[in-house]
């Protein structure tokens, strides 16, 4: 184990920051952060990963229906981002969004049991990943289409600027929606009408069916916001400090009036797409050696342990309770009432009519 | 903590399948994502990954036996020692 701590050389993307626009963010550090915050930070990054795995667990059950796209390996993007924003903004993704959705606060029973398509679940039991909601938790879904919550971010944004609060959208999509047209739509109105919104590609370098070289004319994916002045910035998405520290850095620049932001996460999913794609189109040995040398969990655990101030005991004990968590969360997505039928009617007008 | 692994769905219209091959014995330890075993479902033999790193306790299902239904507890996973 020790040896694989040096190892995370070839996943230490150098990153270029776009300077097309003036002024540009400076580029991002690491963020130092203290044994609370990096406790904290793998806590949500275990809790994400055990309800994947039981979530998997149940799909294969035959209890969740429809696809099911898990977040597994990508952890620390989610959890180093969401860690520096406020309360008020606004985080939008598309159908890979359990992670994102535990992150914000949401519980993992009433994610759970959304997957189920329980009463008890977050949009009642008739969403399921594509249609989660929470605007208390300012998370706007779990969207079906891909790369439709890139607009849709963009207006979060907009509201946000309209209000005359300074909060910020984050708008999350993966690299093959990045070559949707209504992508680039977005980015244009976003700088033009200067709105607060940080793009953020999760850039798991493999789309539905092919990996993002064969299917990108620029597969930097930082700069896809250069014809519209966007500054963008690659960051190595393995590495909860580095993607917090990222956050840090453009979230209260893109706060302050200074117009959208491009981060581009450079991650990696063990899953296949989704549960039905075998994942041919890779090597078995590949995903080993991501696992292996540059896990999220697994390299936060290292530099708790090294820190000193943590045992191996509590590691221990917090993984029993986060299993005790999910397991919760397990048994109430199949104890919870599936919806009534009445609900066919409610929440699709706003009041009535 | 112990845990049971069952037997996963692994096509839409999977009901049962067959444990063709295990390819890990008890008291071994295994990696997550590492194969575990082959299972022959309706369409083909897939491979079955372990979700966890830990130590192979229990295999519940012997190879080549009779097809089984999905979500039967196959195998019990742990760390060393625990029963």
């Amino acid at each position: 184990m020790a040896k694989a701590a040096k190892s995370a050389d070839n996943t230490k993307h150098q990153s270029t920051p776009n300077t097309e626009r003036d002024p540009a963010p400076p580029y991002p550090k690491s963020y130092k952060a203290s044994t609370d915050e990096l406790l904290e930070f793998y806590r949500q990054m275990l809790l994400i990963r055990r309800f994947e795995e039981r979530a998997g667990q149940l799909y294969g059950l035959g209890l969740i229906g429809g696809f099911c796209h898990l977040y597994i390996g990508q952890e620390a993007v989610v959890v180093g981002v969401q860690s520096a924003l406020k309360k008020g903004d606004s985080v939008i993704t598309g159908y890979r969004d359990h992670g994102h959705m535990l992150a914000t606060g949401i519980s993992a029973k009433a994610t759970m049991a959304e997957l189920t398509g329980r009463s008890g679940g977050i949009s009642r039991g008739k969403g399921g990943s594509m249609h989660m909601f929470s605007q208390e938790h300012g998370f706007y879904g779990g969207h079906g289409i891909v790369g439709a919550q890139v607009p849709i971010g963009a207006g979060l944004a907009f509201a946000h600027k309209y209000n005359g609060t300074d909060n910020v959208s984050v708008a999350y999509f993966g690299d093959g929606a990045a070559n949707q047209g209504q992508v680039y739509e977005a980015f244009n109105m976003a700088e033009l009408w200067n709105l607060p919104v940080i793009f953020i590609i999760e850039n798991n370098q493999y789309a539905m069916g092919t990996s993002v070289n064969r299917a990108s004319a620029e597969n930097q994916l930082f700069r896809r916001g250069e014809s519209f002045r966007i500054p963008g910035v690659q960051v190595n998405g393995m590495d909860v400090c580095d993607v917090r520290g990222a956050a840090e850095e453009i979230i209260p620049w893109v706060r302050s009036g200074k117009g959208p932001v491009l981060l581009e996460m450079k991650t990696y999913r063990y899953r296949g797409h989704s549960m039905s794609d075998p994942a041919k189109y890779r090597s078995k040995d590949e995903v080993e050696q991501m696992r292996e040398h540059s896990d999220c969990i697994e390299a936060t655990k290292r530099m708790l342990l090294e820190g000193g101030k943590v045992t191996e005991e509590q590691l221990k004990e917090l993984e029993k309770k986060i299993r005790a968590e999910v397991a919760e969360a397990a048994d109430f997505a199949q104890n919870s009432p599936e919806p009534d039928a009445s609900e066919l009617y409610t929440d699709i007008l706003v009041g009535s009519y | 903590m112990a845990t049971e692994i069952f037997l996963p769905a692994m096509s839409p219209t999977m009901e049962e399948g067959t444990l063709a091959k295990w390819l890990v014995a008890e008291g071994d330890t295994v990696k997550a994502g590492q194969v575990i075993a082959e299972i022959e479902t309706d369409k083909a033999t897939m491979e079955l990954e372990s979700d966890e790193s830990g130590t192979v306790l229990e295999l519940l299902i012997a190879a080549s036996g009779n097809a089984v239904k999905v979500g039967t507890p196959i195998a019990m996973m742990g760390e060393a020692g625990e029963s």
